[in-house]
């Protein structure tokens, strides 16, 4: 990135921290260089110390760095930085890390008078200013700041359901497209003053329109925000929202089928009606209600009246006390947190889901031959009451790691 | 190509002429701001008209066999309460309201009902799932005699033959039960049928009852060689299994006595114990993709119009080529 000269020329520029107010200048280390010697000299502000702050910034569009070179990063998060300092521009990829942090990668295409480097970049507040150390291939090293340029919309995702939106320069509006992308039950828009900047943006869970309750899927939608400048040039930045419609699952409970041996309920499966009690039923100790026997082995799993989990394996046709349920990916499921989905929609892999009226950090475990598309069935443990009240709601989602069909919360 | 196979696939493609429905009598039913419409998918604006005005939520209307009458699903919320299950005449007047369970009943049977299905004159199959991997029917008797409970299915509900005597469902793989001690199989009516006991099978795409009721097909693979094979039970109780050929085989269905075998492009038709290759016009669909598309198609026209939960009822037209099992999905 920076300069690196060989033979007698050298340039040094030196930082100095100094307090506030004061002015700073960067240092550029030239090989073999160890301190700062004549040369260019930086002056500006004090970079203030990044404040983290719970937001999303996008990094795509155009930059200043702070030794002037000019910075474009597309949305594919590869882009030039072109120094006046050097003779060709680098090229550069951006891996983003986290909400506020990015990584650049400068590649220099060969040549005297420049080289690569890494640069390890935080936002502030605003998302319009960016700094962190860069590394020289050569190993000296400094830090840098970078200032965006030229009309340009940053969002930012202060919670799932509201975004805020920023233009560049000022005195210009704001609007929004949303586009179904599939499914028909997808997320809507509520938007503020255009004119307004910082300008908000809601995003609404559609109705479920099922006609008797049942859980219907939701669908995916592309967002475009435009700004416009009073110059009528615009900028837009999109991004896509899922929605999921909801149901709640639970695991058969023992305390649904009566208390044994005078108080058990029947039941009818598969053309027979099992009532009354059974002792040790398929190696299970005990005596039990049929009729709570008969929906573990067609439920597969269950809780005893006194909380032990118990499992039935088909093959063995016996009854076993486990430590943990598994979900279909092979994890424990956890009540309250455990989902089952489609996995063409949210892989396996630990993707944890956030899920608007219901909650964070939801665990996608768990598979089912119901549950396709934009459907999810939430577990929330044993017995019947375990989805009391529960309304098959469709809602706002992002999923962490995010992918195409089930992205991220931050819009980049 | 075999003539039997050019037979069966000119015999159903007539039935689809243009991507239009031609027949005079095809009837529409849908749902539309809660209230439920009858009309004509013929007709540009559907010539709808509304038969109920009650105000109170109503689902996934089915017509009758014979096209008289029109069932669905009253009331409901999703949870403790399924609703009641309501039978019309197309004119509006209602002939039947059946409560499908009582709360005190609900405890590890079906949360919400998803899909409806007559089964003769007087007899409904009401369905739903009790979890993400299991779904449960429950015949509805009209005529006041003894309906039935608990039919349960490891996959989307239980298939029932056209007569609506008998029906089919999986077992053997219980929710949260490891891969590794499933044992799917098959039954029907309740006795297990395919495979033998200690056998490990994977049941692959849906199950075809054949139209005269005596013969039910699936397709499965088997884990160890990831070959796949047709198997056919009949009425008789005997099974017959045709080892098939490589590839994707997901899709049955029925044509002039003979059972059909798609995967994609590629279309097998069953004859004894062989799988013989038909040819297919490259491009062209399977007669059950075209008849898949004729009903996505309307059930687009009825979405842009603004209702949903549309069941369309014909005289031996293609829509027939499906069971009619209306669902939230649609069918």
């Amino acid at each position: 990135m920076r300069k690196s000269f060989k033979g007698s020329l050298g340039i040094a520029l030196l930082l100095a921290l100094s307090g506030e107010g004061a002015s700073a200048q960067i240092c550029l280390n030239a090989p073999g260089k160890a301190s700062c010697s004549s040369g260019i000299t930086m002056t500006g502000p004090i970079v203030q110390p990044f404040l983290a702050v719970q937001q999303t910034c996008t990094v795509p569009g155009t930059w200043t760095s702070r030794a002037g070179a000019k910075v474009t990063v597309n949305p594919n998060l590869t882009g030039t930085f072109n120094a006046p300092y050097c003779s060709k521009p680098h090229s550069l990829t951006v891996t983003l890390q986290g909400d506020n942090k990015f990584r650049v990668r400068l590649i220099w295409p060969g040549g005297a008078n420049c080289q690569s480097a890494t640069i390890n970049m935080t936002f502030s507040g605003d998302c319009n200013t960016a700094q962190g150390p860069y590394a020289n291939d050569d190993g000296t090293s400094g830090t840098e700041v970078w200032t965006r340029s030229g009309t340009q919309i940053s969002l930012s995702r202060e919670s799932l359901m509201v975004i805020t939106a920023k233009g560049t320069p000022s005195g210009g509006t704001f609007s929004y497209k949303l586009d179904k992308l599939t499914g028909t039950s997808t997320a809507g828009l509520k938007t503020t003053n255009a004119t307004d900047n910082p300008n908000t943006l809601n995003l609404t869970n559609p109705e479920n329109p099922s006609g008797n309750g049942a859980p219907l899927p939701g669908g995916l939608a592309r967002v475009t925000a435009t700004y416009t400048t009073k110059q009528n040039e615009k900028v837009s930045k999109q991004f896509k929202v899922p929605t999921f419609g909801l149901s709640c699952y639970y695991t058969a409970s023992e305390v649904d089928w009566g208390t044994p041996p005078n108080e058990c309920e029947s039941t009818r499966i598969k053309g027979t009606v099992y009532s009354g009690t059974v002792k040790d039923p398929h190696g299970l100790a005990g005596t039990y209600c049929n009729a709570f026997i008969a929906q573990l082995r067609l439920q597969g799993s269950a809780f005893t009246r006194d909380n032990r989990m118990v499992q039935y394996d088909p093959k063995s046709n016996k009854i076993r006390v486990v430590t943990k349920i598994t979900g279909a990916d092979g994890s424990a499921v956890e009540a309250g947190r455990t989902i089952a989905r489609d996995r063409t929609i949210i892989p396996k892999g630990g993707v944890r889901v956030a899920i608007d009226r219901v909650g964070g950090g939801l665990l996608a475990n768990d598979v089912g031959n119901d549950i396709k598309g934009y459907r999810i069935d939430l577990y929330k443990g044993g017995g019947e009451d375990a989805c009391a009240n529960f309304n098959n709601i469709i809602s706002v989602a992002a999923c962490t790691p995010g992918n195409d069909k089930c992205p991220a919360r931050n819009p980049q | 190509m075999r003539n039997k196979t050019l037979l069966a696939i000119v015999f159903l493609a007539s039935m689809i002429p243009s991507g239009v429905l031609a027949q005079a009598d095809v009837k529409l039913v849908f749902v539309k701001n809660k209230e439920i419409y009858v009309g004509s998918p013929l007709e540009p604006d559907l010539q709808a008209r509304q038969i109920t005005s009650d105000g109170i939520a109503k689902a996934l209307p089915a017509w009758s066999k014979d096209g008289s009458r029109i069932a669905f699903i009253k009331g409901g919320n999703g949870q403790q309460q399924l609703g009641n299950l309501v039978v019309l005449r197309s004119d509006g007047e209602v002939l039947k309201s059946v409560q499908i369970r009582g709360e005190e009943d609900m405890a590890g049977g079906m949360r919400f009902v998803e899909a409806l299905e007559w089964l003769g004159q007087e007899r409904i199959a009401v369905s739903g799932s009790a979890n993400p991997s299991l779904t449960e029917t429950t015949i509805v008797d009209l005529a006041g005699g003894e309906g039935e409970s608990g039919i349960f299915d490891d996959g989307p509900g239980a298939d029932f033959s056209p007569d609506g005597k008998h029906f089919a469902y999986n077992t053997g793989s219980p929710h949260f039960t490891p891969e590794s001690e499933r044992e799917p199989a098959l039954s029907v009516d309740h006795v297990s049928v395919f495979p033998k006991r200690g056998t490990r099978v994977r049941f692959v795409g849906a199950r075809r009852w054949s139209p005269d009721s005596r013969k039910l097909a699936v397709i499965v693979e088997y884990p160890a060689t990831e070959r796949r094979s047709a198997v056919v039970w009949q009425i008789d109780g005997s099974i017959h299994e045709t080892a098939l050929p490589e590839g994707d085989f997901e899709d049955l269905f029925w044509a002039d006595g003979d059972l059909m075998v798609a995967s994609g492009r590629e279309l097998l038709r069953i004859v004894g114990q062989q799988a013989v290759e038909s040819d297919l016009t490259q491009g062209s669909l399977t007669p059950l993709q075209q008849v898949r598309a004729e009903r996505k198609r309307l059930l687009d026209m009825v979405s842009d119009h603004g209702g949903r939960d549309a069941d369309f009822w014909c005289e031996g037209c293609v829509l027939t080529a499906l069971p009619r099992k209306v669902s939230a999905g649609g069918n």
